[in-house]
């Protein structure tokens, strides 16, 4: 009788969670903290804290082939400096160093004069403020005006918004140090640069961009 | 001019980004309407005054759904701008129409005015109490009546309970005073009636202390609000050494030399040159004058110095802290324009044609840095009438956020805010989600859908190794970066497709 007893007792203890009432979980939702006015961050030296720049394995004597060569962009009159600023070898980001480019999605696209094999391109858009430039494009063509062969290096544009279609590049923010990317050995005579914007502002910035190629 | 002043202001509203402040301020706004509670908080966010004046307003400042908008709560900073115009344009009118009139023109369009006049914090509303003030001061000591005494009282409780930097104002305005009353003939000067000074001091310090034990007892709900008010002193008096906010003496002068930030051009030069005529002829013709107008031109040039000195001399600076001296140095620069007028050259009146070249580049100037400030480069980092401000792109992430809601329902959605600072105005936006939580670390992190973090408290490694989201950086401040993450399959809202 006792056994049966602690026996009825543990089938009791033990079915009582599969019958008992259910209720969702609740999270804790905490309300927002007031705080005062935000303390400026300077960073003079911007350092990249994102993943380290890939290896790219190129020929020993590679060269920045863009270097001093002609720059077109879908914005004919910058708001500030010149297309050539683009490939004039400084990357400083101070004034006098950059180009900005209009709002909206713009390109500036380097000739080459011939066509290359493209082992890597560097990339500096602008590094006195820490930001990121949105749905960023790298193409290389033979056509000036990437109607036909089309080769699609880079594309961080993961909503589509460009209409280049998904990028599964990954967005980052901008260094002095620049961005190196793989153009994974495309060939082309042009290189087109796409953004639309950055997380700044709407409007579009180069300070310098560098090719690695042969002929 | 106040019609202009007005447009400035509204059209100024749509373009810039709500800053940080401003979120926090109509944040506890907002609690005082809705819930009918506000308690005053010693350590941060100043007086009461601005929260009860919003709470008062709000049936203007509602639209048909009932409901508050960024544009909205400026529209109590921007009433006060536009009243302290009109009214000193008024009260000026007695010391010279023409000195009024420019005045008046420059507060309508200086950038600093127009930014400041329309932004959702204390300032516009200190400047008003603070100019109020200033000028029933001037009225005591010329008349030394019970009107300007009690005025004075009034005006000097409504700068304590607006913020506390209004002492500050006051230390200004009571150093002007005694100047004038050394170098000068005032009635005060010319002897007085100490007892009944005594008992008109009494009354203004009685409706300091009424205002005071009125506004930050919240109405008598929190009575210990009153200490609080007091002890708020020691908080402020810490800050003032700067927590990240330290800036040159010569911070506030730099507003008006021209330089350049990302290749545009700044600077207000030619009305940093009417300063400088006006307060040198304040200082060496009027302290000789002996008419009324002359002592208040001279009153207020010492004022506004001595203000900026005061200023200049607490490590801790922002722009929006130069409103009410800008606004008093705007008065100086007036009079020592229109003092050209008064030049002659063999009897002919070269001084109009001067006064005339004068305004003209002063008003010149000041439009084409508004045009940029205001306009063009509305929240920029390189408008340098802003503070770490909200950047254009903050619109984005609202904009996202928005996509979200009307794909899938406020219900549906739950969100997660990771930042040590509260990512504000971020939770003045999303002030009617019921699931959004906040949190200063990702320690306790729950894993939401939706999730938005402050870069600082992430590596690009962590972001770049995630297959299960979607992730977006949208900027908040410069050099303040937020990144949202948006689960599968939440994430095909912000998708396009192709047609």
């Amino acid at each position: 009788m006792k056994k049966k007893l602690i026996t009825l007792s543990l089938a009791t203890a033990l079915a009582f969670p599969l019958f008992a009432e259910k209720a969702p979980i609740n999270l804790e939702f905490p309300p927002p903290f007031l705080s005062g006015t935000p303390v400026p961050i300077n960073l003079p030296n911007l350092e990249s804290p994102d993943a380290p720049q890939p290896e790219i394995m190129a020929p020993a004597d590679i060269e920045n082939i863009a270097y001093e060569k002609e720059v077109t962009s879908s914005d004919d009159f910058p708001i500030i400096g010149e297309l050539e600023l683009v490939t004039d070898g400084d990357k400083e980001s101070e004034e006098g160093y950059f180009v900005e480019l209009a709002q909206g999605l713009q390109w500036v696209q380097i000739d080459l004069e011939e066509p290359a094999t493209l082992y890597g391109i560097g990339v500096w858009h602008f590094h006195t403020q820490k930001r990121a430039y949105v749905d960023m494009v790298i193409q290389v063509s033979n056509d000036p005006e990437f109607e036909e062969g089309v080769t699609t290096i880079f594309n961080n544009d993961h909503d589509n918004s460009a209409g280049f279609g998904v990028g599964k590049d990954m967005a980052y923010i901008e260094t002095n140090k620049g961005k190196l990317i793989n153009a994974k050995q495309a060939t082309g005579r042009y290189v087109r640069l796409y953004s639309d914007g950055n997380t700044s502002n709407e409007m579009n910035h180069y300070v310098e961009v560098e090719v690695f190629g042969v002929y | 001019m106040v019609g202009v002043a007005a447009t400035l202001r509204h059209r100024d509203a749509h373009f810039r980004m709500y800053h940080a402040d401003e979120g926090v301020q109509s944040y506890q706004a907002w609690r005082l309407i809705e819930e009918g509670d506000y308690r005053y908080d010693p350590a941060e966010h100043h007086g009461p005054l601005l929260y009860f004046a919003t709470e008062w307003a709000a049936p203007f400042l509602k639209d048909e759904a009932g409901a508050l908008s960024d544009a909205s709560m400026r529209r109590i900073p921007m009433a006060f701008s536009l009243v302290t115009l009109l009214f000193g344009v008024l009260l000026l009118r007695r010391y010279g129409s023409g000195a009024a009139l420019l005045w008046g023109s420059i507060c309508a369009i200086a950038p600093l005015a127009v930014i400041y006049g329309a932004y959702y914090i204390q300032e516009s509303l200190l400047a008003f109490f603070t100019l109020a003030a200033l000028y029933s001061l001037f009225r005591y000591l010329e008349k030394g009546t019970w009107p300007s005494s009690l005025a004075l009282g009034s005006s000097l409780g409504l700068m304590h309970v607006t913020k506390e930097t209004g002492w500050i104002h006051f230390l200004a305005m009571v150093i002007a005073a005694t100047l004038l009353l050394v170098v000068s003939r005032s009635r005060l000067a010319r002897g007085v009636n100490l007892k009944l000074v005594a008992t008109h001091a009494a009354a203004g310090l009685a409706i300091v202390a009424a205002l005071h034990v009125l506004f930050f007892s919240s109405f008598f709900s929190h009575p210990s609000g009153i200490v609080d008010g007091v002890v708020s002193f020691f908080h402020y008096a810490e800050r003032s050494q700067g927590q990240g906010h330290e800036k040159p003496f010569l911070f506030y002068l730099s507003f008006f030399l021209p330089r350049t930030l990302e290749g545009i051009a700044w600077g207000e030069l030619f009305l940093l040159m009417a300063i400088a005529g006006g307060a040198g002829a304040a200082l060496y013709f009027d302290r000789k004058a002996k008419t009324e107008a002359a002592r208040f031109r001279l009153f207020v040039c010492l004022f506004s110095l001595v203000l900026v000195l005061l200023y200049s001399l607490i490590p801790y600076k922002n722009p929006w802290l130069l409103l009410t001296p800008y606004l008093g140095l705007a008065y100086v620069a007036a009079s020592g324009v229109m003092r050209l007028s008064e030049l002659t050259l063999k009897g002919r009146r070269l001084g109009v044609a001067l006064a005339t070249v004068a305004t003209a580049l002063c008003l010149g100037e000041l439009w084409i840095r508004c045009d940029l400030a205001v306009n063009r480069y509305a929240s920029a980092s390189r408008n340098p009438y802003l503070y770490v401000h909200t950047t254009p792109r903050y619109e984005r992430l609202l904009e996202r956020l928005d996509r979200l809601e009307r794909a899938y329902g406020r219900e549906t959605l739950a969100l997660g805010v990771y930042a040590p600072d509260g990512a504000w105005p971020l939770p003045w936006h999303l002030r009617d989600w019921e699931s959004v939580g906040y949190w200063r670390t990702v320690d306790e992190r729950p894993e939401l859908d939706l999730e938005i973090f402050d870069t600082r408290l992430l590596d690009a490694v962590e972001m770049g190794g995630d297959d299960e989201a979607l992730w977006e950086l949208h900027g908040l401040r410069p050099n303040t970066l937020l990144a949202l993450r948006v689960t599968k399959p939440f994430d095909r809202a912000l998708i396009q497709r192709e047609e």
